[in-house]
């Protein structure tokens, strides 16, 4: 195994690829910087072009993107108190007080500190624990896998957005259209009619990425106010007071503590499907508060407030990787770019893997610390002291710029005009989707499931003579599928409860 | 009758319409005894239809739900909650207008010549006035992006009934 984890820094270890993550960090940084783009539209925006990469240079360069867009948008939380990413909004709130007292550097420091400690600690984890659970994974037959993926949909489905139901129609609406094309199994084309012959390969997987968060979040930001697109932000000045600019050593050990904690409570939320950096954040956040000998500081600018949600929110990043590697199921919208990603390239995640693709599971691990080296150094040298010009940036500008980057890329996939209608019909659908209420996660990652789920479920009937009782006979299936009940009860009950509660007076 | 209501009513046309016209006119059922004018198969493992069935039906019932689930909330609630209405601003249906007309132009005349100006229209829909900033940021960005993609890279880039350089 040394040999293999050795061979795999070597093969990530070459210029190309270094390369390729050097570009890939600042992009991220960027990206995840301005508000309204974030690591999805970022990755999605690029996967195209890694069309032509090899394995070794895509990967990288995508995990890149999606790593460093989660710094670059805490950065934004501390310097505007506006989070460029969503996980960055539990940042902002002791992040931002920090920066007013002039203690920017201090606290861009730390949050660095914390991100790094947070994303080796899940890269451990991912390392120690993926082989083990694609061991199991192996076990599973056509019924088990069935009811996991259900399970996993249905997590999906409820833990993204507001609504359970709403986030239950979005999976269910990914699943149907992922069946738009020819029947994996008898070949009879599906909702193909012969004078549309694109649709008989079904749509792509791209071009519904990208029309689906890329090109929807340009209309939403249409939406918004011109005021909005003129991005003019009092930027903070840095304390004239040294200490004020850095974070010490004695400061880093206080909070090493709280750090490894918050690392893996992101780590452990993190590997559930969809239960991402959003919420870790605030439960890293919640535990620190109760575990702090100081909680009232909690707010006014107090380093445990910062660090907590920090470590949770990039912990996060690695432990996606846990169910896409070891089970195929993507554990977020950004883990189902690298799927699709892997899937481009004649990978298709899961258990199989580890053993038809060590090498490229352990160049995976080694680019993930590899990475976060490069994220450090770049934030020290040359990020956090420009961070505060790149959140200026006009709307007006950066927004046709992603339209046209959406138009090209997804016409480069595959050099296909059809596709390129699939993403602005995709994005106009999706935009309408974010209007009423309807979550994008969830219609994804079914998408993205949605051939393996069918065929784990005709594969089971099959077996069983067309008996639906395979799924209960089995333990572990009839285990997934009693899980599965008790979750969505439990969160519908929950849901129920929290509309039936009287709106409090003002 | 609230948003969500009216989405859920929609949603409930959209299964009906699968299940009794886009699924049995889309999707063949080869293989199947036909018994009454309807096909039964010997293994409904083997059938098409049966996933996207399945999925409409469920797609149905959530829809029941999600129009229920309004109609049953507490007057109460109704009286003291109202729910904004979906607002789209004229600027969004604008900027899907030029899109649409890009993605017209784009196999008509080519990547170069439909990215200058729909660049250049789309950051005026954005709000930027200042036209030194449109044009250079226009012309400059799509000639780059070609150059680097299509020059260096090779990368097929779309081309029209204009001459490309």
């Amino acid at each position: 195994m040394l040999t293999a984890i050795t061979d795999a820094f070597l093969s990530v270890l070459n210029p190309v690829s270094i390369g390729a993550i050097l570009l890939g960090v600042p992009i991220g940084m960027v990206i995840g910087a301005i508000p309204g783009l974030g690591g999805t539209i970022g990755m999605a925006i690029f996967i195209p072009f890694t069309f032509t990469m090899p394995t070794a240079v895509a990967i990288p360069f995508l995990l890149a993107i999606y790593r460093s867009t989660t710094y670059g948008g805490s950065v934004s939380a501390i310097l505007l108190r506006i989070p460029g990413t969503p996980e960055a909004a539990a940042t902002l709130l002791d992040g931002y007080p920090l920066a007013k007292q002039g203690k920017a550097g201090k606290a861009l420091g730390l949050m660095l500190y914390a991100s790094m400690i947070g994303d080796v600690l899940s890269d451990l984890i991912l390392i120690m624990l993926a082989v083990h659970i694609a061991k199991m994974a192996m076990k599973f037959g056509p019924a088990e896998y069935f009811a996991l993926l259900v399970f996993s949909l249905s997590i999906i489905g409820t833990l993204t957005g507001k609504s359970i139901i709403k986030g239950m129609l979005a999976a269910l609406f990914g699943l149907l259209l992922a069946t738009i094309g020819m029947d994996p199994i008898i070949g009879v084309p599906r909702f193909a009619p012969l004078s549309i012959f694109e649709l008989c390969k079904g749509l792509d997987f791209i071009a519904l990425l990208v029309g689906l968060f890329g090109m929807s979040e340009v209309f939403i930001q249409a939406d918004k106010e011109m005021a909005a697109f003129f991005g003019s932000t009092k930027i903070i000045e840095d304390s004239p007071n040294r200490e004020d600019r850095r974070t010490s050593w004695t400061e880093l050990k206080s909070q090493l503590v709280n750090i490894f904690r918050s690392g893996m409570i992101g780590t452990f939320i993190g590997a559930i499907p969809a239960a991402g950096g959003s919420i870790a954040c605030w439960i890293a956040r919640g535990v620190a508060e109760r575990s702090s000998k100081h909680p009232e500081k909690f707010g006014t600018g107090s380093l445990e407030g910062l660090a907590a949600p920090e470590a949770a929110n990039s912990a996060v990043h690695g432990a996606n990787l846990i169910p896409l590697l070891t089970l195929g199921i993507p554990g977020n919208a950004p883990a189902a770019v690298i799927g699709a990603a892997l899937m481009m390239k004649g990978i298709v995640p899961g258990p199989l893997m580890f053993q038809h693709h060590t090498d490229v599971i352990y160049s995976l691990y080694a680019s993930l610390f590899i990475i976060n080296a490069i994220i450090f150094t770049q934030a020290v040298s040359w990020f956090n002291r420009s961070a505060r010009y790149f959140v200026s940036f006009p709307r007006g500008l950066i927004f046709p710029v992603v339209a046209i980057f959406c138009f090209l890329g997804t016409y480069l996939v595959n050099n296909s005009m059809f596709d390129v209608a699939t993403m602005l019909i995709m994005g106009v659908f999706g935009y309408f989707l974010r209007k009423t209420g309807f979550p994008i996660p969830p219609l994804v990652m079914a998408f993205l499931l949605g051939g393996m789920t069918e065929n784990r479920f005709r594969q089971a009937l099959k077996i069983s003579g067309g008996n639906l009782s395979i799924f209960f006979t089995s333990p572990l299936s009839l285990f997934f599928v009693v899980l599965t009940i008790i979750f969505l009860g439990t969160m519908t009950f929950r849901e129920w409860k929290q509309r039936s509660k009287p709106t409090p007076k003002t | 009758m609230t948003q969500d209501s009216r989405i859920g009513i929609v949603i409930i046309g959209v299964a009906l319409l699968l299940y009794f016209c886009l699924i049995p006119l889309g999707i063949e059922q080869p293989g199947a005894e036909w018994k009454g004018g309807i096909g039964v198969l010997k293994n409904v493992a083997l059938s098409a239809r049966l996933f996207p069935i399945i999925l409409t039906i469920a797609i149905g019932v959530f829809g029941v739900s999600l129009t229920l689930g309004d109609l049953f909330k507490k007057r109460k609630m109704l009286r003291e909650t109202s729910e904004p209405r979906m607002k789209i601003e004229y600027r969004t249906l604008i900027i899907i207008g030029v899109l649409v007309g890009y993605y017209l132009l784009l196999s008509r005349i080519g990547y170069l010549y439909a990215t200058i100006p729909m660049l250049g229209i789309l950051m005026y829909c954005f709000g930027m006035r200042s036209w030194i900033k449109i044009i250079l940021v226009a012309v400059t960005l799509p000639l780059l992006l070609y150059l680097v993609l299509g020059k260096i890279m090779l990368m097929p880039l779309p081309t029209g009934i204009l001459p490309m350089f």
